[in-house]
């Protein structure tokens, strides 16, 4: 019986062709977005892998050199996209996809897909999840407006309710119609290719399914909640007029408003150091290029730490020394500002988290951006990968440099093929999926709790339904 | 019985909509969205423009600890010898290590209307001689979970969230006597489907767009903008936000038109909206980027660093022929591999630019392909077409930061002009030491005469008349649509005979 109220319920909406329209176009625009961002992806990690193994060999192949040359020559670095960024590309656009490893310099990543874009580009940038998270609640109050509330204005609800044996059930149905429609048309979808995607990628592993499980279920229960709201509404509400009105309107506030405004409130809340006062710090602190003075106390500090009275005493190279010192003071500073400053952007997307219990929409961006692979916590961990990497190559070539002395003014050592093929490749593995449970724990509560709500809610509007 | 004249009933209306809730709530909804939005861009603003103080603060104290390092090395001393690029009196050695410079980018006065992409593009670039082309691609980090999300900025209240609160009153506000069985009474009164449509239209929007200007004007004031001083971006802004609200209304008249009941009316609104804000731009996006794929920063990297690999392999060739072009210079040829690096630089830094070239000209030409792209869907879709104006008159737009490049550019060229030839007269003709017991080289103390960067911005009426094309277009886009909603609003709606 009651697949059977499904069945029909379903037909009717299917044959609703406003309502189905909408549904429809929206999948579409959202298979559009997918394509469009499966494209990028692809180029662009096609690039990086291609030009990754082309900076590998030229390490590999660069003349004999003085081994703090090829520190400065070094390699670049890749960050290459999560496979899930196809659902959602969260943070990707906005943050530097390579950086370079030199010596001295821990370098800013750089080359943002959306460094400069034109207004065209900007306004046309939506990932799926974007779209699902910004408008889905639009299409639910769509949906819910055309299996419930027209019903109620031409009167077919107060005939369907006084021949249903139980009002409640009948809700329950087009609850179930209208949600299992948009998870059919608007999750599966997304959620199945993204599968098909990583398989094709050779990506798939227990932590990417449990990350795109996880992320299904966040959408479906975003779903459920969107729709037990508008079928509340359509219900309680005096008129029709007045339920579509609050629907709107409450996707205005908690889906248009409440995400950027809670974003630019954590800003003002806690916010970050700006990247002039960063740099300035390290320019004072770490400084490439140092003064004569400053080379002068650290020679006396070489030479007291081996010992030696002059330079040409030294069992080691005094240059490389000089280098190794300078380079280990760096990374000091390194953790200290710069390891601080990201700390401190980590902490504005907990706050975020937190904050963003204030509207589902909000909670989906955390939510699907961590699951994702593409928030920030996720980048944090390439920058961090990139630093280590690069701090032992030039620690390699430095001990290299003090290990062949030339304090008699002589020739410098050269090295060649047989050093360079000392430093492994870089290799970036994908962080687990703890990392974004870190982050998004408490959206994750919140979004439980709205859906509980949500549900209670309505069940409480459907209980009361009467004849 | 004589038929109801418009103008009377125009009154009616506007009297009986003074006291609407819906209305007023709307309006100061709308008011305190927009004192957010500005808030939020002038906060960012101001970080920046004090941002840019600090720089021009470090500037200034790292040149006096310059010239205090100057003095000190001109003294003798004991044993005094010193790298080239520990000594800001080398003229090489201060050229590439020690001349510190930026260029800045300051804000207009009415940088708050619009964030623009002044979130994404520095407002400072660090001049350095050998930077290719001028331009270090540097930016300010901004939270990129905000950048994602997007700021909440005035623009977006006045491009996104206006054009809502405007169908949505219109749908709930004409609708109501349709809704209600009203209209029929209404009908069989001397009044015309289109006096009565037009009329009720017509005094929503009496109310609303004076309303929201003045909001604009309020709150821009109350976020401490000089209004005086950019008067003729601001008129330019207020009219823009006039025509833009035209366009919706217009919309609007010519979907209730089609007498429509509310739940109807509102949701053919709002899915236009969707379709225009949102629909359109990613579409025409997606189909660009298939189409004209930008070429790729990734592949630029690796045929960047295979010039730069290349070089080394040539470099004693190329300046040896550089150096057998000048008579000045031919004597000197043997001394080519014990000049600096900061000397041999200056040979070498304009062969590198002749070889990046192509990859900056195509850089250069993807930009612009994008920027006429985006012109042109702006002239299409009027939201685009009036984000786009609101960051030129912000100056927070693209075109201006280009033009910041470019004259960043001149300068890094007029800085070269400046130091190449002092630096490469040291090698035919070097300046004598004054005191060979000093550390200092003593061969540049003139900071002073080092060429200064300033932004000079084209005048505000350029800005305002940039704008004419977006305007002339909001207006015929606004016609157009009133005069379907006119042709279509001739007869009472059937469903209430």
């Amino acid at each position: 019986m009651t697949f059977q109220l499904i069945r029909f319920e379903f037909t009717l909406l299917r044959h609703d062709r406003r309502a189905w329209g909408a549904l429809c176009f929206f999948a579409a625009l959202l298979l559009l977005s997918l394509a469009s961002t499966a494209l990028d992806i692809s180029r662009s990690n096609h690039d990086k892998l291609a030009v990754a193994s082309a900076e590998r060999a030229r390490w590999l192949g660069q003349s004999a050199k003085d081994p703090h040359s090829a520190a400065h020559q070094s390699i670049f670095v890749f960050k290459p996209a999560p496979a899930l960024a196809l659902l959602d590309l969260g943070i990707e656009p906005f943050v530097g996809q390579a950086v370079w490893l030199e010596a001295h310099t821990q370098h800013d990543m750089l080359y943002r897909p959306q460094g400069s874009p034109s207004v065209l580009q900007r306004a046309g940038l939506f990932s799926p999840a974007s779209l699902l998270i910004g408008f889905a609640p639009l299409v639910a109050c769509l949906l819910t407006y055309a299996v419930l509330a027209r019903d109620r204005e031409r009167g077919v609800w107060r005939l369907s309710v006084g021949t249903a044996l139980s009002p409640a059930r009948l809700v329950w149905t087009k609850f179930l119609v209208v949600w299992g429609a948009m998870n059919g048309l608007l999750v599966a979808p997304p959620a199945l290719l993204a599968l098909l995607w990583s398989v094709m990628l050779q990506q798939v592993s227990a932590d990417l399914l449990l990350r795109l499980l996880a992320w299904t279920i966040a959408f479906t229960s975003y779903f459920a909640i969107l729709v037990a709201v508008g079928f509340a509404l359509s219900l309680r509400a005096s008129s029709v007029r007045l339920s579509l009105a609050v629907g709107v309107g409450l996707w205005i506030i908690f889906a248009l408003v409440l995400p950027r405004a809670i974003s630019t409130t954590v800003q003002q809340l806690q916010p970050l150091p700006t990247t002039q006062s960063v740099k300035q710090q390290i320019v004072e602190q770490a400084p490439v290029y140092w003064s004569a003075e400053t080379g002068a106390d650290q020679q006396r500090q070489i030479l007291k730490r081996y010992g030696a009275t002059q330079k040409r005493d030294l069992a080691i190279d005094l240059r490389g020394a000089q280098l190794d010192l300078a380079e280990r003071h760096s990374h000091d500073v390194f953790d200290r500002v710069l390891g601080g400053f990201y700390a401190q952007v980590v902490a504005q997307d907990h706050l975020f988290a937190w904050l963003a219990a204030l509207s589902p929409a909000a909670v989906m961006h955390s939510v699907s951006t961590a699951l994702a692979g593409t928030d920030f916590a996720h980048h944090h961990r390439f920058i961090i990968a990139a630093e280590t990497y690069r701090r032992a190559l030039v620690n390699r070539m430095n001990q290299e440099v003090m290990a062949r002395p030339a304090n008699h003014d002589g020739p410098r050592h050269l090295s060649d093929n047989s050093l360079w093929s000392q430093i492994d490749e870089f290799r970036f593995a994908a962080p687990p999926m703890q990392i974004a449970l870190a982050v998004i724990a408490p959206s994750m509560a919140a979004l439980a709790a709205w859906l509980l709500a949500a549900l209670a809610i309505m069940s409480r509007v459907a209980r009361k339904v009467r004849p | 019985m004589n038929p109801v004249s418009f103008y009377s009933l125009l009154l009616w209306e506007l009297r009986q909509l003074k006291r609407s809730q819906l209305l007023w709530t709307t309006i100061a909804g709308v008011s305190a969205l927009l004192l957010i939005g500005l808030f939020n861009t002038a906060s960012l603003h101001k970080q920046q423009t004090a941002d840019q103080r600090n720089t021009q603060a470090k500037e200034a104290s790292w040149m006096s600890e310059v010239r205090e390092r100057a003095v000190r090395y001109a003294r003798p001393a004991e044993g005094a010898s010193l790298p080239y690029w520990q000594d800001p009196t080398d003229v090489a050695g201060f050229s590439r290590y020690y001349l510190l410079q930026h260029a800045l980018k300051p804000q207009l006065p009415l940088s708050a209307l619009a964030i623009g992409n002044s979130d994404l593009l520095p407002t400072r670039l660090p001049l350095k001689l050998d930077t290719p082309f001028g331009i270090a691609p540097v930016y300010d980090f901004e939270p990129p979970r905000g950048l994602s999300l997007g700021t909440f900025d005035t623009s977006f209240v006045i491009v996104y969230l206006l054009p809502l609160a405007i169908v949505l009153l219109l749908a709930l506000l004409t609708t109501y006597e349709h809704d209600h069985g009203m209209l029929r009474l209404i009908a069989s009164h001397t009044v015309t489907s289109r006096t009565w449509l037009s009329a009720r239209v017509l005094a929503i929007a009496v109310w609303v767009v004076p309303a929201v200007l003045l909001a604009i004007v309020i709150t821009l004031s109350v976020t401490g903008v000089a209004l005086i001083s950019a008067w003729g971006e601001l008129f330019a802004a207020l009219t823009l936000v006039l025509l833009y609200q035209l366009f919706w209304f217009a919309l609007g008249y010519a979907v209730l038109a089609r007498w429509q009941r509310g739940t109807g009316a509102a949701g053919t609104l709002v899915t236009s909206w969707a379709v225009l804000i949102i629909g359109i731009p990613l579409l025409i996006n997606v189909i660009a980027s298939i189409a004209t794929p930008t070429p790729s920063r990734i592949q630029q990297i690796d045929a960047e660093r295979r010039i730069d690999e290349a070089l080394p392999r040539e470099e004693d060739a190329v300046l040896a022929a550089m150096f057998r072009s000048r008579v000045d210079r031919v004597n000197a040829i043997e001394r080519i591999p014990q000049l600096d690096y900061a000397t041999l630089m200056t040979f070498l830094i304009p062969e590198i630019e002749r070889r990046f070239s192509m990859l900056h000209e195509a850089t250069a030409a993807d930009q612009k392909r994008n920027q006429q792209l985006s012109d042109i869907a702006g002239y299409l879709v009027p939201s685009l077409g009036v984000e786009s104006a609101l960051a030129t008159l912000a100056g927070t737009d693209n075109k201006r930061h280009q033009h910041f490049e470019q004259q960043t550019r001149q300068h890094q060229l007029k800085l070269r002009e400046f130091f190449f030839p002092r630096v490469q007269r040291e090698i035919a003709t070097p300046t004598p030491k004054p005191l060979l017991s000093s550390y200092g080289r003593m061969n540049f103390t003139d900071y002073d005469s080092v060429p200064r960067f300033e932004m000079r911005d084209g005048n505000a009426q350029k800005r305002v008349s940039a704008l004419l094309p977006t305007a002339a277009c909001l207006l015929s886009l606004s016609i157009l649509l009133f005069v379907t909603g006119y042709r279509n609003a001739r007869q009472w709606p059937t469903d209430i005979d």
